[in-house]
């Protein structure tokens, strides 16, 4: 019966209530929204690389090399010559490497020139290696190896030939087109930039881009363009390189070897300790962003607190009635407190179904606008507890109104 | 005895020099029905909230029931109201959102004797003698006829087979027609449950169906004041 009576009071003023209830779950879609973005980017930088223990570019900023190398944002401010990457990683402490050279595009993605080593030693996440969906690592000049989404987007299967373009513009006219690459794998879907990116190998870059000695070359020894060998186009430069070193211990050793290097301007970066600059960076856009969901909920609260105290006159009636056949004033405490716990619940459910569409229609534009791949799982602990929140402060914010008809009904 | 006022006097909190109410004594036996009646303003509402413990006296002894109000804190007043007091108004008698069954179910919830609760079909039942259709129970009680909501409170306020029934002008809304079923039913159920009334109105056509008739001026020591 006192659901009953919360539910019915409730539907009696719906004019007022679904106009609070409209601003409560627009708040708490802000809130939530906000919060899930905020905590799904995070996971997705710190799981974009890992076991990389030292990453090398030009002169530039830990944050600038950070962001182009691995989550290809941004451009990098010089390159790096081959013959200091060949001496770099020469030192017995590195383990591995990767070079990485950038620039390149192909209908509006990434396109990355590397080594095979990528594939056997690039890891994300907590420590998982690549995995081809299909196909195999690239084994010639002009082989091309797609990340997921790109295949998935523009629904390129094996075998299939594509053209990359010069700059990152989705329509560019600068194609490579006498260069086609010819797609021999793809790989599984990791959440990570790899997914929006095509893996060619790096005299495949060079090749494209000097085309005085693709066509010298094709002269010199006429046969087909995939039997160009890969030391034909050893490149000059490359963009960047990632390194796997023997020990952990030796991160600080090599990274001040590489950064005192005589011969070429380098800088090494920690990834870790640039991801924490990043989000020390970040944090003042976080709070702020944290700070405008928290205000919109609390108006949307006090808006709760106003439509309910201002009911309480056209209630008091029906709140001298209750006592009358016995309510005790704690009743109708609670009953306020009840009707609003029901705005904030439902409140609540809509805000989170609209967020949740939202993801799911978004989740795309998202993934190829700022490769951010959010996922449309919110019912996380963060939010379980921003709920549990929500729901106690409504309370809170109806206390005063309730508290009214408490007083309303024992000065009656 | 089923009330018992001795020496109360009552002022509202924002005039509290000027009491409206202070009575020597003032007394209404069991399954007695008594008519009161006074001007506007004069304060029976009042008298009324104060024997049903919906207000405290300043001074003074409240029995009902041989119970002293005073001595019962807030929450046994309002138990033993549910149990024991039923009203009847001019209107509001029934939460307009709710329906007929669910308004007197309501009011059964609050009492402690759930022996005398009636189910659904029970109330139906009872609603059918006082002329109400089983799709007009169900109905919101807003959309229903001031004649219908009154029968209705009638039902309400008795369910709990409470000792005292206390009517505030409920007529007053009503035409000559419904007044006369409204009178006629109320009686009916008054001397089946042995109830003691006390029924404020200003209709003094209605006084023949009373024991006595009392006006507030002459019970109420302030009556040169006013």
């Amino acid at each position: 019966m006192f659901f009953q009576l919360a539910t019915k009071s409730l539907l009696n003023r719906k004019g007022s209530v679904s106009l609070t209830i409209i601003a409560m779950s627009v708040s708490i879609f802000v809130l939530l929204g906000v919060e899930h973005i905020r905590q799904q980017t995070k996971e997705n930088f710190q799981s974009t690389v890992s076991g990389v223990d030292l990453i090398v570019g030009a002169r530039t900023g830990s944050l600038n090399l950070l962001l182009y190398s691995v989550f290809r944002i941004g451009a990098p401010t010089n390159n790096v010559g081959w013959d200091s990457y060949t001496h770099v990683v020469s030192d017995p402490l590195v383990k591995w490497s990767i070079p990485i050279s950038l620039g390149d595009s192909h209908k509006g993605y990434r396109v990355v020139g590397t080594t095979q080593g990528y594939f056997t030693n690039f890891s994300y996440g907590s420590r998982k290696r690549l995995e081809f969906e299909s196909g195999e690592p690239f084994s010639k000049i002009f082989d091309v190896v797609l990340g997921s989404e790109v295949a998935e987007k523009l629904e390129y299967s094996i075998g299939a030939n594509i053209l990359l373009a010069h700059g990152l513009g989705k329509t560019s006219f600068s194609l490579h087109e006498d260069k086609p690459f010819r797609v021999v794998g793809i790989l599984a879907p990791t959440g990570t930039p790899v997914d929006q990116s095509l893996q060619v190998s790096l005299q495949g870059m060079e090749a494209i881009h000097n085309n005085q000695r693709i066509t010298q070359t094709l002269r010199e020894t006429p046969i087909n363009i995939n039997q160009i060998e890969f030391k034909q186009f050893q490149p000059k430069t490359i963009t960047a390189f990632m390194l796997g070193l023997t020990s952990k211990i030796a991160s600080f050793k090599v990274q001040r070897k590489i950064n005192n290097f005589s011969a070429e301007p380098l800088t090494a970066i920690l990834p870790g300790v640039a991801l924490s600059e990043l989000w020390q960076m970040m944090k003042v856009i976080e709070n702020t962003l944290r700070l405008v969901s928290v205000l919109i909920l609390i108006a949307a609260l006090l808006g709760l607190s106003a439509m309910m105290l201002a009911s309480i006159r056209e209630r008091r009636y029906e709140i001298y009635l209750l006592r009358v056949i016995g309510a005790p004033p704690i009743f109708l405490f609670l009953l306020m407190e009840l009707e609003a716990l029901l705005i904030s619940i439902i409140s609540i459910v809509i805000g989170t179904l609209a967020l949740l569409t939202s993801l799911l229609v978004t989740n795309d534009l998202l993934a190829s606008s700022y490769g951010l791949n959010i996922n449309s799982d919110i019912i996380t602990k963060n939010n379980f507890t921003y709920i549990c929140t929500i729901m106690i402060t409504t309370m809170i914010a109806a206390a005063i109104p309730s508290f009214s008809a408490y007083k309303s009904a024992k000065v009656n | 005895m089923s009330v018992y006022l001795k020496n109360v006097t009552f002022s509202y909190p924002d005039i509290p020099n000027k009491p409206i109410i202070a009575i020597e004594t003032w007394s209404v036996s069991k399954q007695e029905k008594v008519f009161l009646h006074g001007r506007s303003g004069g304060g029976k509402s009042t008298l009324l909230n104060l024997i049903s413990g919906i207000l405290q006296p300043d001074v003074g002894e409240i029995l009902v029931l041989n119970k002293n109000l005073r001595q019962m804190n807030n929450a046994e007043r309002d138990k033993f109201r549910a149990n024991h007091i039923g009203y009847i108004f001019q209107q509001f008698n029934l939460i307009p959102y709710l329906n007929a069954v669910e308004n007197i179910q309501l009011a059964q919830r609050f009492t402690k004797d759930t022996s005398k609760s009636i189910g659904e079909l029970g109330i139906k039942k009872i609603l059918n003698t006082f002329h109400i259709s089983n799709t007009d129970s169900i109905a919101p009680t807003g959309k229903l006829s001031i004649g219908q909501q009154q029968r209705i409170a009638i039902v309400r306020a008795m369910i709990n087979q409470p000792e005292v029934l206390i009517a505030d002008e409920p007529t007053s809304s009503l035409d000559e027609m419904n007044k006369n079923i409204f009178m006629s039913e109320l009686l009916e159920m008054i001397s089946k449950q042995n109830t003691t009334l006390i029924f404020v109105s200003h209709d003094l056509s209605l006084t023949h169906n009373f024991d006595r008739i009392d006006t507030l001026e002459e019970i109420n020591s302030l009556k040169e004041s006013h």
